[in-house]
């Protein structure tokens, strides 16, 4: 086998290895992704093609999963885990109700880029009836909810879709968006990780789903045997057997041969050992690459969902949260094209209304007689707008009814300063008595 | 805000059973090792032929 080929091997097993770590988090988005990265670099990677099957079986796409098990088995006939899934699937009676759904998400689609959204709908409610697990009847019939503002029902399918794969961006962005909808008074803000607590659903109420492992036994037991069967074969590669021969000891043209048998043996396994030791170094450094990937991806999934609940929260009204959350966030380390093109999105939001509207939030508390809110607001504000003079002078103004000129004198001052031109210049004035 | 028009537009087909047949024939299944094997092909070809 070519260096090359040992080396894609490798490198097909390692997105394996990802892809069953999100299976345990129950993040089939991810899992799928990185197993189609399994099979670039190596498509006659058994497990991932399985694997990728049973997740497109899982989610309800049964052709999609019968499409990877048969060339999966035209790679491998005897001793395949295809087999068993493929008659799993002939021998299930509800496959064809499950086909048959798949049909009706379809039409449903093509109602819907029709305007016949109440047809869609009424398609893929019959569509659950016979597969309650069909991932995209889910998604697509969530949506059409959304669109009509029935949040609760939305909410219960989103739910229901999560549970089948909690790592589906658009799901779950379609989740916040309900959870902001809903008249729950709590809703917690959390950049890294959805914290959800499982409820009845009830009026006014909304439905957070909850991460948790969810594997059959069967599904344990094949994916530990996957992995040891990983482990043996990835053992063979990087440690090479060593090769002895078998020799007899004859006369003495028998011990001169044995002499250069001897020999021989020892060039090949210091071949062997230099061979073992660049594939090694190969190894490693895939590893290390392959972990700076995930990094990067796990660091991007952070700051989508971030950026994601910025724009959500400002357009629902709760600008306080999103002016806190953008400021909050760290903007530098924001690389990555689409999400710069969030992240332009949430500025334009927070930097531009959503500064003069938290002054002007800050103004009502005021006139609410509310001092304490009005200058959290106005500091919120300004920790958006920093030069704003109109911010400036009305919480220093704030300040000085309340007595704290220490406090308001520097923003006098500073609006005096920086915008003297200004009408808030000449009320800073008068206001300290210049 | 969800943008309902953008929002379907993310929504694919699924394969339903009568395609399977056209799924398995159109499938793409060139990996990484096809692709060396096609490199090193034409760079052979090409140091034999005298343009390297």
């Amino acid at each position: 086998m070519e260096n090359f080929e040992i080396r894609n091997r490798k490198i097909s097993s390692l997105y394996f290895d990802l892809a069953i770590d999100r299976v345990e988090e129950n993040d089939m988005y991810m899992a799928a992704f990185f197993l189609k990265k399994s099979l670039i670099y190596n498509k006659k990677n058994i497990d991932s093609r399985n694997l990728l099957g049973l997740i497109y079986y899982k989610l309800g796409d049964i052709v999609e999963a019968l499409v990877q098990w048969i060339i999966s088995k035209s790679y491998r006939e005897r001793d395949n885990l295809a087999t068993v899934y493929m008659n799993e699937v002939q021998n299930d009676n509800t496959t064809q109700d499950k086909y048959n759904a798949i049909k009706l998400y379809n039409l449903a689609l093509d109602n819907i880029h029709i305007g016949r959204n109440d047809l869609a709908m009424m398609q893929l409610i019959k569509g659950l009836n016979l597969n309650p697990n069909h991932f995209k009847s889910l998604a697509l019939l969530s949506l059409l909810q959304l669109n009509i503002k029935d949040y609760i029902k939305a909410g219960s399918n989103l739910l229901r879709a999560q549970k089948l794969d909690s790592g589906n961006f658009q799901v779950n962005k379609l989740m916040n968006y309900t959870m902001a909808n809903t008249k729950k008074s709590e809703v917690k803000e959390k950049k890294l990780k959805n914290v959800y607590s499982i409820k009845k659903l009830e009026e006014d109420d909304a439905i957070l789903s909850k991460r948790y492992i969810k594997l059959t036994t069967n599904q344990k037991i094949i994916f530990i045997l996957l992995g040891l069967s990983i482990g043996i074969m990835s053992y063979q590669t990087i440690v090479l057997p060593m090769m002895g021969n078998r020799f007899k000891s004859e006369a003495t043209n028998d011990i001169i041969k044995y002499a250069d048998l001897v020999n021989e043996q020892n060039k090949t396994l210091r071949d062997l050992t230099i061979e073992n030791a660049q594939l090694k170094s190969d190894y490693d450094s895939a590893s290390i690459r392959l972990k700076a990937y995930e990094e990067q991806n796990r660091l991007f999934t952070s700051q989508y969902e971030t950026l994601n609940e910025i724009i959500t929260l400002f357009d629902e009204g709760y600008i306080s949260r999103a002016a806190r959350a953008y400021i909050e966030l760290d903007k530098d380390s924001i690389t990555d094209e689409t999400l710069l093109i969030l992240l332009n999105n949430a500025k334009s939001r927070i930097e531009g209304i959503g500064a003069t509207r938290l002054t002007e939030l800050g103004t009502e508390s005021w006139n609410a007689g509310n001092k304490t809110q009005a200058i959290a607001y106005y500091q919120l504000s300004l920790s958006i707008n920093p030069n704003d003079p109109e911010t400036m002078f009305l919480l220093a103004r704030l300040y000085q009814s309340l007595g704290r000129n220490a406090d308001a004198n520097p923003l006098f001052d500073k609006v005096i300063a920086e915008h003297p031109n200004s009408n808030y210049s000449k009320r800073s004035r008068e206001a300290r008595g210049y | 805000m969800i943008d309902f028009d953008e929002e379907k537009k993310k929504f694919r087909k699924s394969l339903e059973i009568d395609e399977l047949n056209d799924a398995l024939a159109n499938c793409d299944i060139t990996d990484m090792d096809d692709i060396m094997i096609d490199i090193i092909k034409q760079f052979t070809g090409n140091k034999n032929s005298g343009k390297f």
